[in-house]
């Protein structure tokens, strides 16, 4: 299933709307999870109202949605923080203290060939999450940088995608690496598009969905 | 960038929100010198030369330092935010929140960020005197507490080093656990030198540190241990507790032993803490807030997962103070003081927030804690919300007590729970936990409202069979049911006679009360006709 917005915030109410129509319900772990496969979300218009949706959450009092600059520097931070058990940042500019696939690849490669599908990154490191009883691995897998048209699109796959409280996070700090590329190759930003294996919600969240979807 | 400017840069990076007074500055950038101007100003037997002497050279210091300042004034990179006094003045970044200072000058870089402060929603408490952060200036870029693995060390020295730099990240207790494991691997004269060293260090930082002897596995080191404490306990041990880990069946194992640090204790008045092991798996620690220690099935995984190849691990990171009568003389309610708890715990996410995003420079020192396969440094650590003034005398009221206390911790552990999961949905998973616990008066002696009431005073072992004390552990074990961050109780023996009555009382205590952690000092003489148990409101 695809769904298409110009803008994140209008992506992110189809894609609550949709699961909470579509989605298969089973028990996880206690909780009530509905959930659809494969689902894609394009965003076509990424640069505008990007931090929307976690302004929208923030004006829920029931919880305490991250600090936005903390939701920033994770996705930037390549030095591993003991206070995560694992952050994005470190996966993609340090990977295994070893590489920086950014800047040592990625925009090297699109300079070489801007035409290139060799722009891959990885975050899943089979090493150290490929472990059955380990409690907290990376949700994002990859990200494809692909410039068209003369922009950078990326497509992000994310094995397990909590639509309401994940997304608004994952899709700001997919955003800040799309455009950390895009400025480095000076190329106008395109689309953003995420992959998700496992589009989900949770029943505990229901509630909460209709007043979003209820909002302008 | 001259030295001295950048060792002054350097200070407030590490603590960009706060204010240093120019005696702080020069006591951080020239502390040799200041060390031995210290000691002639505070000793008793200088004369007036030295004095004037150590008068003129700290007036010196002052003035080269000043030198140093007002060029870093000049040039706004800080700024005089008060002066106080006889003219003292003190120092701030002359940054906002959210600002940052890039500063380069012949091949030396600084970068100092002052991140912005989020609003705490416990401000309206803290202006009513209800509610405090403890160690306010150093609350979310400090630890409260960490625990280090004595035994995964080869070397005193490298062990030596690392407490020492963790000093910098605390603003509490350091723990030492299986502290045995040095009887075993280390002559006395080592390990005297060893804690001597600490000795100084904990007075000059200001910091305790907690001696962790797992009874279990002490065999033949005693007769070093005994040795060892002999010759410490004639220092004075002023920021060192011992904490002696121990069943009630290790007690009639290693009876000699005891009776030989109750021996050595008692002679000098001082105390020793025991930790019921029977009744609680994970240590104890214990520094100037209160008592800390760790979920007891986290403690499991652990010891199973992590620790043989664990060096060091977070117990606490933050904590929050709230005076319980206080509270209730202004609002009155339960419901207001479930709204105050969530809060508090708000605040305190927000406070690990900002820890998380300041630990690449705080934690840069002790990253040999953390290792970097298993990441386990925080993965235990809770916040604790502590409790002053709560103990009440009338039954209901106890009552009463019990019932805020268990439906707040209820909502708490709830909020901690789902705060997780939200992080972990937006990929940035780390841990929330609040424990509950006791604050000791120590924590902050100024601003919390008066508490009468005495510790547990006997003086023979049958005393602890009195109805009074009875009823005084009865009313404290259901507490401790509720303060799963620890407590302590706090028992003054008097008038002891006889090393084997107090290896009794112990007997007594560890088998027929559930209490954990207990404080047994060794008073010279009665305190007036004190024997009461009663909390006085």
């Amino acid at each position: 299933m695809e769904i298409t917005s110009k803008t994140a915030f209008e992506a992110w109410k189809k894609a609550l709307s949709f699961v909470l129509i579509n989605g298969e319900e089973f028990n996880d772990d206690g909780r009530i999870c509905k959930e659809v496969p494969n689902l894609s979300i394009c965003i076509l218009n990424p640069s505008k109202g990007i931090k929307e949706p976690i302004e929208e959450l923030r004006k829920f009092k029931k919880w305490v949605y991250p600090p936005i600059e903390e939701i920033r520097e994770i996705a930037l931070e390549k030095n591993s923080n003991p206070a995560y058990s694992y952050s994005y940042g470190t996966r993609i500019f340090n990977f295994q203290g070893k590489i920086d696939q950014i800047n040592d690849y990625i925009i090297p490669l699109l300079k070489n060939n801007s035409y290139s599908r060799r722009g891959v990154v990885s975050l899943w490191d089979p090493h150290s999450d490929s472990i059955t009883y380990k409690k907290d691995v990376p949700s994002l897998i990859s990200v494809d940088f692909l410039i068209r048209d003369g922009k950078l699109n990326t497509t992000y796959y994310i094995r397990s995608n909590d639509i309401f409280f994940g997304f608004p996070a994952n899709v700001y700090q997919l955003f800040i690496i799309q455009k950390y590329v895009a400025d480095q190759l000076n190329v106008p930003i395109g689309s953003l598009t995420v992959f998700s294996a496992s589009a989900h919600i949770f029943d505990d969240q229901v509630e909460s969905i209709q007043e979003v979807l209820k909002s302008d | 960038m001259h030295e001295t400017e950048y060792q002054i840069l350097s200070l407030f990076k590490g603590a960009a929100h706060k204010e240093f007074s120019t005696d702080e500055l020069v006591k951080a950038v020239y502390p040799d010198e200041w060390s031995k101007i210290e000691q002639v100003l505070n000793s008793e037997i200088a004369d007036r030369t030295q004095v004037s002497s150590a008068k003129r050279k700290k007036a010196k210091l002052h003035r080269k330092l000043l030198y140093h300042l007002n060029k870093l004034v000049d040039e706004e990179i800080i700024e005089v935010s008060r002066v106080e006094g006889k003219g003292i003045k003190y120092f701030k970044l002359a940054l906002e929140a959210g600002e940052e200072f890039v500063i380069e000058r012949y091949k030396r870089k600084i970068i100092i960020t002052k991140p912005s402060l989020p609003a705490m929603p416990i401000e309206r408490y803290e202006q009513e005197g209800i509610v405090f952060k403890f160690q306010p200036e150093s609350w979310s870029n400090r630890l409260n507490a960490i625990l280090i693995e004595t035994k995964n060390y080869d070397y005193l020295k490298q062990l030596s080093k690392d407490i020492e730099d963790s000093f910098s990240i605390v603003n509490d207790v350091i723990a030492l656990n299986n502290f045995e494991c040095v009887f075993e691997n280390w002559r006395v004269e080592e390990i005297m030198g060893f804690l001597k060293k600490l000795l100084v260090q904990t007075r000059d930082y200001g910091k305790n540190i907690n001696l962790i002897i797992n009874m279990e596995n002490m065999n033949h080191e005693i007769k070093n241990m005994l040795a060892v404490f002999r010759e410490f306990l004639k220092l004075k041990m002023e920021n060192i507790d011992v904490i002696f880990d121990i069943k009630p069946r290790e007690l009639h194992t290693h009876f000699t032993a005891v009776k030989g640090l109750v021996q050595i204790f008692s002679k000098k008045n001082t105390h020793i803490f025991i930790k019921n092991r029977d009744l609680h798996e994970s240590p104890y620690l214990v520094g100037k807030a209160g008592t800390y220690t760790f979920n007891n099935d986290e403690w499991e995984i652990y010891k199973n997962e992590f620790k043989d190849n664990s060096l060091g691990l977070v117990c606490s990171q933050c904590s929050v103070i709230i005076d319980y009568n206080r509270f209730f003389r202004k609002f009155k309610t339960p419901k207001e003081f479930r709204y105050m708890i969530k809060q508090v715990a708000t605040a305190l996410l927000a406070a690990n927030s900002l820890q998380r995003r300041n630990s690449q420079e705080f934690l840069s020192k002790v990253s040999r804690l953390n290792n970097p396969e298993k990441r386990q440094f925080f993965l235990f650590s809770r916040n604790y919300i502590r409790f002053w003034n709560y103990v009440v005398a009338d039954p209901e009221k106890r009552e009463l007590l019990f019932e805020v206390l268990k439906s707040s911790q209820n909502l708490i552990n709830k909020f901690c729970l789902s705060q997780e999961t939200i992080y972990k949905s937006c990929g940035m998973p780390t841990r929330f936990r609040i424990a509950f616990s006791s604050v000791f008066r120590e924590a902050d002696e100024k601003l919390l409202s008066t508490q009468t009431y005495k510790d547990l005073q006997i003086r023979k072992s049958e005393d602890l069979y009195s109805e009074e004390t009875k009823d005084f552990f009865k009313a404290r074990e259901k507490l401790l049911r509720i303060f799963n961050g620890g407590d302590r109780i706090s028992i003054n023996r008097v008038n002891l006679k006889d090393a084997e009555d107090a290896c009794k009382e112990f007997t007594i205590l560890l088998n027929n009360y559930s209490i954990p952690f207990f404080r047994y000092n060794f008073s010279p003489k009665p305190m007036g006709d004190l024997k009461l148990t009663q909390f006085i409101e």
